[in-house]
């Protein structure tokens, strides 16, 4: 991830391709945040600010059931991180949003952002304000392909993320849960009045939210230090992902995913590092103006 | 009648303000009071824009900080005097609200609050990284104090005491609060919470929306400005660690627990939410876990705040009181 300010004439195609590579990773990861997002944005209509903490609260989850449960048991703690943020995820719908569900998109905010606060604050307080590092042992191994450096944790993070999302494609294709999704996305009294309860497809959407943000935070942990305000950046960084991606399009929010990853990566890379996160927000302002409906979406189906 | 004694009152609260130097004498609690005076200008512009239109603005902190830099930067790099300068302050704060407002027209909801947000964000960074101008995160010493007012070499206010702080912020608190309750009460005020209630209705009525929310934006962060600029020239030190979304998060904070979209509620809120953190010393570091609860709980509990339930309160009273005469 090296900033070279010598090498401007030409870039060599290598290190194009690695920076490149390099972004898809953190874009998978962007991914499997932003998918919790927009599902929840585009099925009830109502954004969850709150959304990293759960990514952060899954990379301390792994990180200290990796320690309980000893040396090379980490898929193992990324489940049990899974699972636990997903009843997070429930306590959120419960608690947050259950109560201000129709009353308009404000409330909903204000009180995810107290949430958001609250939980990054008290991470704070539990888990102290130092980065904590999670060592797998993957990321000693380094894996080549045609010049190109990957370490065996990121290749993870890849497959993984790409697993999970064509589980995710499944389940909302092809199960009768999923179908109820898209009906209430569609239009939710009409797909109340044809008797499906929105309680329990906001639950449901709520636990697979939590469950892949939970699995974004397990898989970057290794790579990158573990803190408190992790979560907040990246939540920030995932809306510009639902935005781009188009509201509740899940196809749309895992392309702008890696999109954003790759952008991301090649500005830093090549243009200043110290920008980083510039260049996303920059991506999110010019998006905002051009096409507010995001790149990939329809025409916005709800107003107001 | 109900005129008169609405006057009244507000005279006896003015009184009571001006007499609180002659109470505390104490500098660290004026120095509170005077911060506290800094807040209700900084809620009650944001409430201006979130509370009044609905429009959630996570880049007020930064409006802050523009209109503090601004005003510090005309001061000691450009020479303009003090007042000029504080003045400025708001005013290039306004430029940076409509350039802000203006990608923002189209936006409502989610969107808005992060758009705004990541302006937060790029202004701090901006703060932080152009050295030459800003001192990067160092931040500007040695900022002047306004020059003392006063008929030739007898100065009536010198602005070297903390009682003098007290009267100008005073001053500009009674002047904003003022007009923010004049325009409050105008049409403009009326078509600020029309767009908030309906947007696409207030448009079929003949409101030119784009208009309106231009001018919100603009005014809420002319308020924020001359916040900032009194803050730079009272505190005579800046620096990109005093704006940042916490602060943005605390003054949210205030203006949700106070009353969302009524006059006092900011008010209510921002004298509050300066004082709970003194009186909570203890427990510091507890202090913004303390903020989300109670924003999360008061916007589900009580989305009209303090000011919401004690009007409710007050009206309840007064119509059983109305049945048993």
């Amino acid at each position: 991830m090296g900033h070279r300010s010598g090498e401007r004439f030409m870039i060599p195609t290598t290190e194009f391709a690695q920076q490149a590579v390099n972004g898809l990773v953190m874009g998978g990861v962007y991914a499997l945040i932003a998918l919790g997002l927009t599902l929840i944005f585009g099925i009830l209509d109502q954004a969850n600010f709150a959304h990293g903490e759960l990514y952060m609260i899954g990379a301390y989850a792994t990180l200290y059931f990796s320690e309980f449960l000893g040396g090379g048991m980490y898929p193992l703690a990324v489940v049990f991180a899974m699972f636990s943020v997903a009843f997070i995820a429930l306590f959120y719908e419960w608690l947050l949003f259950r109560p201000l569900r129709g009353k308009g998109h404000l409330p909903a905010i204000i009180s995810s952002l107290g949430a958001s606060i609250f939980l990054w604050n008290l991470g704070l307080i539990i888990f102290g304000s130092a980065p904590r590092q999670m060592r797998t042992g993957l990321s000693e191994v380094t894996v080549n392909f045609w010049g190109v450096s990957l370490t065996l944790q990121r290749l993870l993070v890849l497959v993984v993320a790409l697993g999970l999302i064509l589980c995710l494609y499944l389940v909302i294709m092809k199960t009768r849960m999923g179908r109820a999704m898209r009906a209430t996305a569609q239009d939710p009294e009409v797909a109340a009045l044809l008797g499906i309860d929105i309680n329990r497809i906001a639950e449901a959407t709520f636990i697979i939210g939590g469950a892949l943000a939970a699995a974004a935070g397990a898989l970057i942990g290794p790579i990158f230090l573990i803190y408190p305000a992790m979560g907040l950046m990246a939540c920030l960084k995932a809306f510009v992902v639902v935005i781009l991606g188009g509201l509740g399009n899940v196809m749309g929010a895992v392309i702008a995913g890696f999109a954003l990853g790759v952008i991301e990566s090649l500005g830093a890379g090549f243009i200043a590092s110290a920008y980083k996160d510039f260049f996303a927000f920059l991506v999110l302002i010019l998006v905002l103006w051009a096409r507010p409906e995001g790149f990939l979406g329809k025409t916005a189906k709800k107003a107001g | 009648m109900k005129g008169s004694a609405k006057l009244i009152t507000s005279l006896l609260v003015l009184g009571g303000l001006i007499y609180v130097p002659w109470v505390v004498k104490n500098p660290y609690y004026l120095h509170i009071i005077i911060m506290s005076g800094i807040f209700v200008l900084l809620a009650s512009s944001m409430n201006l824009i979130t509370g009044c239109t609905g429009r959630l603005n996570l880049g007020h902190a930064a409006f802050y900080g523009i209109g503090a830099y601004a005003s510090t930067l005309v001061v000691m790099k450009l020479g303009f005097p003090v007042w000029l300068g504080m003045v400025m302050g708001g005013l290039i704060t306004v430029l940076f609200g409509v350039l802000i407002g203006i990608p923002c027209l189209k936006l409502k909801g989610a969107y808005l609050a992060i758009t705004t947000l990541a302006f937060g964000e790029i202004t701090r960074l901006a703060m932080i990284n152009f050295v030459p101008l800003t001192n990067g995160p160092l931040g500007i010493r040695g900022i002047p104090g306004p020059p003392a007012i006063g008929f030739n070499s007898t100065p009536l206010i010198s602005f070297e005491s903390k009682t003098s702080y007290y009267y100008l912020i005073l001053f500009i608190c009674v002047l904003c609060l003022l007009t923010i309750r004049r325009v409050l009460n105008s049409q403009i005020g009326r078509t600020f919470m029309a767009i908030r209630e309906d947007e696409v209705r207030a448009e079929t009525v003949g409101i030119d929306t784009i208009q309106v929310k231009i001018m919100n934006f603009a005014l809420g962060a002319f308020f924020a400005g001359i916040a900032g600029s009194f803050y730079a020239h009272y505190v005579r030190f800046i620096s990109p660690d005093t704006f940042t979304l916490g602060e943005t998060f605390t003054i949210l904070t205030m203006v949700v627990i106070g009353g969302l979209g009524t006059f006092y509620g900011p008010i209510v809120g921002g004298v509050i939410f300066t004082f709970l953190p003194e009186l909570l010393r203890a427990i510091s570091e507890y202090r913004m876990i303390l903020y989300g609860l109670m924003m999360s709980v008061a916007i589900i509990f009580m989305p009209d705040g303090i000011v919401g339930l004690l009007q409710s309160w007050i009206s309840g009273r007064t119509e059983k009181g109305d049945k048993s005469t």
